[in-house]
């Protein structure tokens, strides 16, 4: 069965939203547990509704990966065996900015009152679950509702995003974000690959971006297949050319 | 009585030197750091000790975080650095660390940080250290970070773009080993250095040829991750 939305515009053109599609981008889930068979556990269950689990063992661990992808969903364990001087819920406190726009769901089984700043937690919107008899049924349901919400945001994000460029009505894309401008970020891909042709060296190692270096060559082809290395390089030309020389 | 005064002074001098560190860690295992690290051997700051190479190790690292008798340990790092922690080549890393991977193995990560180190001030350029592991050592006593919240980037391998990035690395850890540690206007101070460098090759002052854009675009970058965290208990 076909889950595609199609809407027309007043101008006759249409838009088609594939709604299976923006669910499945959000079926990601990222849990931070130091009980590997337990982590196994949650991810083979998530896995029956859809969902692709990593599973890491330190907050640490967690921190990284947080910073290396997008998960919709963080699950946080509350006390780390091996890490009794920091808890699961300190991290969902502290770490905001590497949250980001994750929805996290604190695990426990042990008793609230083990839990940092429970009422903080609670206004910033995470979900407290406690571990026991049927808790994995019931965060299979806390997933499932956390993923149909953030669907239905973006579902009414796309919609405006394809309206305003369907209509090409430049001042109404919503995006504060640059790398979310498809126009100036083909300009900005165009721009970088010509640039980096112009090398006389294509095979020298010259640029050093996040971890590695690389030649003007490897550079086009990663310019060319829109990785994360390709993205930060985009957003920071865009950012470098479009602000003044003198701006901060 | 004024030669008591003048032989407290002396010993208070001595044992400030000897108890305050300056150290520069930079490993040299790809061509990133091994550019890098010959950089900081031409440097020869005052007062600093260089550990290059293997001596950029986990355990030598942990042993002066972990030393008793010193006041103020001021850490300056160049290399690879991941969100959680510092890196250094594989083999003399901590292996069992999350931070590390394949090809890179951790120098220092936040487990280090518990043991009960004060009294410490980390300067590290490189990437996306201070988004999880910076404000960490900031909740040490005594202790701060500088350096950056997200992925920085530079040129290698072109002598115009190598000596621009050496002179600005040099003199921002300068800067911070004459004071021994760090203050939180620093990020501004770095921010600044960073883009008064960006003027000058945006009006041609510098000259670094074809990479002129290039260097714009990641001085412009550094400039806007540079970041700086200072601890509030004394």
């Amino acid at each position: 069965m076909s889950t595609a939305a199609k809407q027309t515009l007043d101008n006759g053109a249409t838009i088609t939203i594939n709604k299976e599609q923006i669910l499945a981008k959000f079926r990601r889930a990222l849990l931070i547990d130091d009980d590997i068979e337990y982590g196994d556990s949650v991810r083979r269950n998530l896995e029956t509704i859809g969902f692709e689990t990593t599973v890491v063992g330190s907050l640490d661990a967690g921190a990284q990966e947080l910073s290396s992808g997008e998960y919709p969903i963080v699950l946080c364990d509350n006390i780390f065996e091996d890490r009794p001087k920091r808890k699961g819920s300190e991290f969902l406190r502290d770490e905001t900015e590497l949250l980001g726009t994750s929805k996290a769901i604190l695990m426990t089984g042990f008793a609230l009152q083990q839990i940092v700043d429970l009422d903080l937690l609670k206004m910033r919107d995470v979900k407290i679950l406690k571990k026991g008899e049927g808790h994995i049924d019931k965060l299979k349901d806390m997933c499932q509702e956390i993923v149909e919400d953030r669907a239905k945001k973006y579902e009414k994000k796309m919609r405006g995003l394809c309206e305003a460029l369907v209509e090409r009505v430049d001042d109404e894309t919503e995006f504060d974000d640059l790398i979310n401008d498809p126009y100036l970020v083909a300009r900005a891909k165009t721009y970088l690959i010509n640039y980096m042709k112009k090398f006389p060296s294509q095979e020298l190692e010259q640029f050093f971006i996040a971890e590695r270096a690389y030649s003007p060559k490897e550079l086009v082809e990663e310019i060319r297949k829109g990785t994360k290395v390709s993205r930060l390089l985009i957003d920071s030309l865009l950012d470098d050319i479009l602000e003044g020389s003198d701006a901060q | 009585m004024l030669n008591k005064i003048v032989e407290w002074w002396q010993f208070i001098k001595t044992i400030s030197k000897r108890d305050s560190s300056n150290v520069l860690f930079a490993p040299d295992y790809d061509p990133v750091t091994s550019r890098m690290a010959s950089w900081a051997s031409s440097w020869r700051i005052p007062g600093v000790s260089l550990y290059r190479g293997n001596e950029a190790n986990h355990s030598q690292a942990l042993t002066l975080l972990k030393q008793k008798h010193r006041s103020t340990l001021l850490f300056m790092f160049l290399g690879h650095g991941r969100t959680a922690g510092l890196l250094t080549k594989p083999g003399i890393g901590k292996a069992d660390s999350p931070v590390g991977c394949k090809t890179h193995h951790c120098l220092l990560d936040t487990d280090d940080l518990t043991t009960g180190a004060k009294d410490v001030h980390i300067v590290a350029w490189a990437c996306s250290v201070g988004r999880y592991f910076g404000p960490k050592v900031a909740t040490l006593k005594s202790s701060g970070f500088l350096g950056f919240s997200g992925e920085v980037g530079f040129v290698i391998n072109d002598i115009r773009s190598e000596q621009l990035w050496s002179s600005v690395m040099k003199e921002l850890f300068q800067h911070v080993a004459q004071r021994g540690y760090i203050e939180s206007h620093d990020a501004e101070w770095l921010r600044l250095k960073l883009l008064e460098l960006r003027r000058k090759l945006k009006r041609g002052e510098v000259n670094t040829g074809i990479f002129n854009q290039a260097n714009t675009t990641f001085l412009k970058l550094a400039a806007r991750k540079a970041y700086v965290e200072v601890s509030r208990t004394k």
